[in-house]
């Protein structure tokens, strides 16, 4: 009786194996298949697309919903930011001008363009658009205030309140996609808008926040190459990289710093990296424990991010010192970082200041008395997040502060930045949204933005602000983005971590995904994929 | 001495699982004198270094000596299975005997929870628990005794059902003693034996289920040193430095075989009986 059971459990463990070994295997069995490989016999061009990063619903107004608009070709904007963080027309002509004040502009739409339902786009419907933005979405007036906009025909004029001398870079942002408003938008946010992009939404899963979208046959820029995109959201890194290696992804965004050497010389891949506007920020809660400068201070000159960059992060990345990415031209190497890597300067400021650990439990307690337990919310989409803020947890640990990670999906992050739920929070943003970091600046900074629920308010950087907005000549702005970045980098605002370098990795028979530095940009009619 | 003796010539198995299980122990409690680095220390500049003299299993990704985090992984993973499967036993046990003893309304309500528990795979019910709870060790603890406590429950009532038409029992009641003296002096004993080698063969299930809710975040929380979690912290580095995740793999699979084997064992100790029947796990049909 007991060797038959022995001999059982042996061959059971003998068929466990096998199983596992078989589920070790390529995937080039019905997963893979299922993506593309089916389509194959009707040789129709689908690719599939893995990201960590998606959207709550379609709506371009909601939370930053609009990047995905267009990051999935679905919808497309006035102008477009290329890769040098300059700007050009893209559902206008190239030829928009300004009047000598900076606050009238004239757009002339492209006579071809049209929405994906067939509907010409004119400037009425453009107009339309526009407004529509400002009725319903509560950032807009963060870009711009529109004293009026007219249509005629192809003409697009806007006139503003205030001088707004970079305009065509503020509609470049996806918030102000232009879509078909005369349409019931009632279900957009699961349907997705009616936009001009060379793909049309097929369907949309809020829970899993699949994607899929096809052909747009009445794209008005030529004949779109893919037939279908299906963008996959998972924010586990591992799942993606090991999704491209199998065959089940064509093409992953911004795949780990870990993994990517695994895809360098490799003929079956392609890399596309490029520089970004992107900084891993960390928001420090000003209504809180970190209200107070010095601990603010004492925090960020404890943190080596030199050593993250090199050692955690593969060097993937560059170490972040101000608010804006060294590949911009806003004075990284010149402006003067009071919070400079220092920890024995930290520790004395927080002796000094009388942060003591009086229970001894290792930690120390504010100078009422009162415990410390610093809540740091971050997300796992982006593959750095996790590093930085385990690595903060260790190093403030030695220096006597405690922090406990707190980890949410992207959107719900988002929704806590938005709401001030957190005492640290880490997040990736692209400063340079509009090819320009005002906006960014207004968003999160200026007393009042929408995204500034820290607790931050200073007079000086306000009125920077306020006069970077009217300011038209080139070299002043910088001077005064400069000037703006220095009192935040003064007052101990925010954690600058790093600027990740970007990229997308795509199988060597996909084509047309791009990787640009404005981070929006990623399908186009020109993305194909080579069936065999 | 001489009886140790003869223990260990008629139980070779056991007291080889015994000691094995022994060491496993003693590196939880002497973790400190064992480790050759402080776990929680990190050295950024040293992070994902391959085994080698100084770091024997190597370094993880916040620069930690592996090896050490290992040592003190047994201190967290035993413990955390340890407490938990003397919860569910206790607990199942006492509901159990309760059910089986008293049947009527309490045998209902209280197998009627245990048939709502097991309707739900215990893992998919355990992550659930743990979400709403929020993710700690404790809270992981307590999610998988909510789903695991049945079994004991099933099992006790069984046997319950079984002795107490023994005549022993019988002669107990014409006696006249109390209730609380027969279950505590009849019953117990002769439903411990029985749930004790469950609950030893328990650990390793248990030690895994931890690990594993761990291992998708609900359990322990960086930087503690936990098998699951560390596995969890290894997998994103699992072409690059694969001695992230073998070394705390092969910790979890080395603990839960020797818990196994001992818990498989403990029964030829405590139940010499070859030809044992087996305890029904599942509905009696005088239930």
């Amino acid at each position: 009786m007991k060797s038959t059971r022995k001999i059982l459990a042996l061959l059971l463990c003998l068929a466990m194996s096998g199983g596992l070994l078989a589920g070790c295997g390529k995937g080039d069995g019905k997963t893979a298949d299922s993506s593309d490989g089916a389509s194959h016999t009707e040789q129709s061009k689908n690719i599939v697309i893995g990201t960590g990063q998606s959207c709550g619903s379609l709506d371009p107004l909601q939370s930053y919903d609009g990047w995905y608009t267009v990051r999935f070709g679905i919808g497309q904007t006035l102008t477009k930011l290329n890769d040098d963080f300059s700007v050009s027309g893209w559902l206008a002509e190239d030829d928009y001008t300004v009047n000598e004040d900076n606050t009238v502009w004239t757009f002339t739409i492209r006579e071809n363009a049209a929405f994906s339902n067939g509907t010409r786009l004119t400037a009425e419907l453009a107009k339309a658009s526009l407004e529509y933005v400002f009725e319903n979405g509560t950032r807009g007036a963060e870009y711009f205030t529109p004293a009026s906009i007219e249509a005629e025909g192809q003409t697009l004029t806007i006139t503003t309140e205030k001088p707004e001398p970079i305009l065509p870079n503020k509609l470049a942002d996806p918030y102000f996609t232009i879509i078909d408003t005369t349409v019931d938008l009632s279900s957009m946010a699961d349907e997705g808008p009616v936009g001009t992009g060379p793909f049309v939404v097929k369907s949309f899963d809020p829970v899993t926040k699949e994607t899929v979208v096809v052909k747009n046959e009445n794209y008005w820029g030529g004949e779109v190459l893919a037939d279908q995109i299906t963008f996959l959201y998972t924010e586990d890194q591992s799942t993606l990289t090991m999704g491209l290696q199998s065959g089940d992804f064509d093409a992953v965004y911004n795949v780990s710093m870990t993994s990517i050497r695994d895809f360098e010389n490799n003929e079956d891949f392609t890399i596309v990296r490029t520089a970004s506007g992107r900084t891993a920020h960390g928001f420090m809660n000003q209504n809180g424990a970190l209200g107070d400068e010095t601990l603010r201070q004492a925090v960020m000159r404890y943190l080596n991010k030199a050593s993250y960059c090199a050692d955690l992060l593969n060097g993937e990345y560059v170490v972040g010192k101000t608010l804006l990415t060294s590949a911009s031209a806003y004075g990284y190497e010149e402006l003067t970082d009071i919070n400079a890597y220092d920890p024995e300067g930290a520790e004395r400021l927080l002796d000094e200041a009388g942060y003591a650990d009086i229970d001894g439990d290792g930690f120390r307690e504010t100078p009422d008395g009162e415990k410390i337990n610093l809540r740091f919310v971050y997300y796992t989409g982006r593959p750095e997040q996790q590093i930085l803020v385990e690595a903060t947890q260790l190093e403030l640990a030695r220096l006597g502060i405690r922090v406990t990670p707190e980890v949410h999906d992207t959107q719900t992050v988002i929704d806590m930045l938005g709401s001030g739920d957190y005492d640290m929070l880490c997040m990736s943003i692209n400063a340079l949204n509009c090819g320009d970091p005002e906006n960014h600046m207004t968003t999160y900074f200026k007393t009042g933005g929408s995204y500034n629920s820290f607790g931050y308010s200073s007079e000086a950087f306000d009125a920077v602000m306020d006069e970077l907005t009217v300011t038209a000549d080139p070299d002043r702005r910088v001077q005064l983005v400069k000037e703006a970045e220095q009192i935040l980098m003064d007052d101990s605002v925010c954690i600058y971590y790093c600027y990740p370098v970007m990229n997308f990795v795509t199988k060597s028979n996909v084509s047309g995904i791009t990787s640009t530095p404005a981070d929006f940009y990623w399908v186009s009619e020109n993305t194909d994929i080579q069936v065999s | 001495m001489e009886k140790l003796k003869r223990f260990v010539r008629k139980n070779p198995a056991f007291t080889v699982f015994f000691l094995l299980a022994l060491c496993v122990i003693g590196a939880a409690v002497f973790a400190p004198a064992l480790v050759t680095h402080d776990p929680y220390e990190a050295v950024l500049a040293d992070a994902v270094q391959p085994p080698g003299p100084e770091h024997w299993f190597g370094t993880d990704r916040m620069g930690r000596d592996l090896f050490s985090r290992v040592i003190y992984g047994a201190r967290t993973s035993l413990s955390a299975s340890l407490a938990l499967v003397c919860i569910i036993m206790t607990a199942g046990t006492i509901l159990g005997i309760l059910a089986g003893w008293f049947g009527g309304i309490l045998d209902a309500v209280i197998m009627r929870i245990s048939d709502m528990m097991i309707s739900f795979p215990g893992m998919v019910l355990a992550l659930a628990v743990a979400g709403i709870l929020g993710a700690s060790m404790k809270n992981a603890v307590l999610a998988i005794a909510v789903v695991s406590w049945t079994k004991y429950a099933r099992l006790a009532r069984s046997l319950v059902l079984k002795i107490r038409e023994r005549d022993y029992i019988a002669a107990a009641r014409v006696t006249g003693s109390r209730t609380s003296h027969i279950l505590w002096s009849y019953l117990l004993p002769n439903v411990l034996p029985t749930i004790l080698i469950t609950g030893a063969t328990d650990i390793g299930s248990m030690m895994m289920e931890i690990a594993a809710l761990s291992f998708l975040g609900f359990g322990a929380q960086a930087p503690t040193a936990e098998w699951g979690l560390m596995l969890n912290e290894g997998r994103a580095y699992m072409t690059a430095a694969p001695w992230l995740m073998v070394f705390p793999g092969l910790a979890i699979f080395i603990t839960v075989v020797v818990f196994n084997l001992l818990g498989d064992s403990l029964r030829d100790v405590l139940d010499p009986r070859e030809e044992r029947q087996e305890p029904g796990l599942g509905r009696k049909e005088n239930e």
